[in-house]
């Protein structure tokens, strides 16, 4: 059985021995010694890869404390994980397997990565001012690579365990299957671990690398949500970017509300990524009105804390004539989630101003309100039936008022089910929404829709929260 | 200050569609409304001879006498593809007008595509393709293969 190499770390944690460097000789597993040359060549490791070498720790904590010093987060203190190559964790789970090697160390029992994170803690917290913790918003995850015993480590593998390493049908189809190799992971370790025997790992060779670990790592700071509601007051501003094969050609449009409250966020938080979600959207000529549409926006790694939250509402709507944010606050995940759940069962309430071919008469209009509610049976409407599939979907309008304006214009405000389409509602889309509003006031006329405001979205939000602190009455500038 | 606004809105289908007529359009030949997004709603044409008649029955199951036609108006498709539409050439019919005084009119697309729908009520109320052309009697949706329109004569400029 071969002697198994260790770094003057891990001699003193785990074997238990002081590594005598230049010395004649040092004891090893069965007695056979190493030569001074050999010994003194090389702090390499079959057990720590090298990982746990002062100079290499010292290396990897100068490059994270570059990293740090040119980032601008606001975080005084990070969590550390490290990422171990594979065969150092093959190796440390035959190691405990054998109580042949001699390991009289005070930390001979003391997992691998605890000895690991203590080595560089220190180091890491000399090179970059950051405290660490286990606890915090900022992560710091180093990963070490060493591929130099993948394959001897999957022979050795696949001479006791073949059943593991089963490539699986769906991978064997491809032009060109990946290699055994690459089954090889850190969780198919751990599952093999559970079954190895001491017969087992006393065959393993636990051979020295004769190269240094490589280092990577990465830092990133845990993601912000926050939740409010947003208004619209412009007919010519889409809610979120204009893609192609929307209609063209109503206007110049600068930017969407989605990406100028993300763009602001941004700006402010120094994230690398903002992404926008709302309940629901409206047209690009629709008002928002009322106390506006709920969304989340998620801040991707943000490098600084916002201020306070009614500061920054304040300064989107002074930079922003048309867009206001109301209720802005930080919500968690779970919560910003919320907002896709149960679409179907939110209500919407919309004022239409709408024309009709015919006279308006005062009693038809008043008679509508009786008939609500009412179910729809809508076929996907012509200006949306490029991109989506021809269906006919039932749809309630549970309430309906209409005031007359003038001979043939009157406003309605009605109440509807999520996903209706207003529009379509008031004037047919070619008789493919039945009933229309025609069908309702007067079959003999026709009815269009001038401007369509939303005026309510009916969603607690931002979530367990009074949505209602400050009423505004439709949509004016606080 | 209302009454201003209000009166200088265009109707939704002027500020959704523009009228196109195929290239080379007979007086029987169909019109189109186009939405930018691609979609054609096929209509009666305002030169079109039935329009001055009573019109019967619309007939969307041309070549019955060959047996081998297609009933367009039993047709259904599926997904956002709309796989299952008849293919269609400009010279494809889609229906045949039959008016009051025994007068037939087929109807050819016009151009080239796949038929999404036809106006199923024109089955129950045919009048409704004179007495509500560009409503509830059009005639049929198409999505067309390319850029049809491009090669269309513009007629919203003419109104």
């Amino acid at each position: 059985m071969a002697g198994m190499t260790l770094c003057s770390v891990c001699e003193r944690q785990v074997r238990g021995k002081a590594k005598v460097e230049g010395g004649a000789s040092t004891s090893t597993v069965d007695g056979a010694t190493t030569t001074a040359a050999a010994a003194a060549a090389s702090e390499a490791c079959a057990l720590c890869f090298g990982t746990l070498n002062p100079q290499f720790v010292a290396r990897v904590a100068a490059d994270v404390g570059r990293a740090v010093k040119n980032d601008f987060y606001d975080v005084k203190d990070f969590v550390l994980s490290l990422n171990m190559p594979v065969s150092l964790i093959l190796r440390e789970e035959i190691v405990k397997m054998r109580d042949d090697l001699g390991f009289a160390g005070t930390l001979a029992s003391v997992p691998f990565r605890i000895r690991a994170i203590d080595a560089y803690i220190g180091a890491l917290y000399e090179a970059t001012g950051l405290r660490p913790t286990k606890c915090s918003n900022l992560n710091l995850t180093i990963t070490f690579c060493n591929d130099e015993f993948l394959k001897p480590d999957c022979d050795f593998l696949l001479d006791h365990f073949p059943d593991e390493f089963i490539m699986p049908a769906k991978k064997m189809r491809l032009a060109e299957p990946p290699p055994i190799e690459s089954l090889l992971t850190k969780v198919k370790v751990l599952s093999i671990a559970s079954r190895l025997q001491a017969d087992v790992a006393k065959k393993f060779n636990f051979e020295t690398p004769t190269n240094n670990c490589v280092s990577s790592f990465e830092l990133s700071r845990d993601p912000i949500f926050l939740a409010g509601r947003y208004c619209k007051f412009s007919r010519n501003l889409p809610q979120s970017p204009w893609t192609a094969d929307d209609h063209a050609g109503s206007g110049i449009v600068g930017g969407s509300v989605s990406e100028q409250v993300c763009q602001f966020l941004k700006q402010k938080s120094l994230a690398d990524v903002t992404r926008f979600t709302a309940s629901g959207r409206e047209d690009i000529d629709v008002r928002m009105l009322g106390e506006g549409r709920p969304f989340a926006v998620q801040l991707v790694n943000p490098r600084k804390k916002l201020p306070e939250w009614s500061t920054i509402e304040q300064e989107i709507n002074r930079t922003f004539n048309d867009i206001r944010v109301s209720f802005l606050r930080q919500v968690t995940r779970a919560e910003a989630d919320i907002l896709k759940i149960g679409e179907e069962e939110k209500r919407k309430t919309y004022t239409a101003l709408c024309y009709s071919s015919k006279r308006v008469d005062p009693v038809m209009l008043a008679a509508l309100q009786n008939k609500a509610p009412l179910e729809l049976k809508q076929k996907t409407p012509v200006r949306v039936l490029k991109r989506r599939p021809l269906i006919e979907r039932p749809r309630n309008i549970f309430q309906m008022h209409a005031l007359p304006i003038d001979d043939h214009h009157f406003q309605l405000r009605l109440t509807t089910q999520a996903g209706t389409y207003v529009k379509e509602f008031v004037h047919g889309d070619f008789g493919r929404t039945r009933p229309s509003l025609a069908d309702l006031i007067d079959p003999e006329s026709e009815v269009d829709i001038l401007e369509l405001d939303v005026e309510m979205v009916d969603l607690e939000w931002p979530p367990g929260n009074i949505t209602a602190q400050q009423p505004v009455p439709n949509g004016l500038a606080k | 200050m209302v009454e201003c606004a209000i009166s200088s809105h265009r109707s939704s289908l002027d500020r959704n569609f523009t009228r196109f007529s195929p290239q080379d359009a007979t007086d029987e030949d169909a019109s189109f409304l186009a939405h930018p997004s691609g979609v054609i709603v096929v209509i009666l044409s305002t030169r079109h001879p039935a329009l001055a008649k009573t019109i019967n029955q619309v007939d969307f199951n041309v070549n019955k006498k060959k047996h081998r036609g297609v009933d367009r108006s039993q047709q259904t498709v599926i997904g956002k593809g709309k796989k299952g539409g008849l293919q269609l050439l400009p010279v494809t019919r889609l229906c045949l007008i039959k008016c009051a005084d025994g007068s037939e009119y087929p109807l050819r697309a016009g151009v080239k595509g796949t038929l999404i729908e036809v106006n199923d009520r024109l089955l129950t109320e045919p009048t409704l393709m004179q007495t509500s052309r560009e409503n509830k009697g059009f005639i049929a949706l198409i999505m067309p293969k390319g850029n049809e329109t491009k090669d269309m004569v513009n007629e919203s400029d003419s109104l």
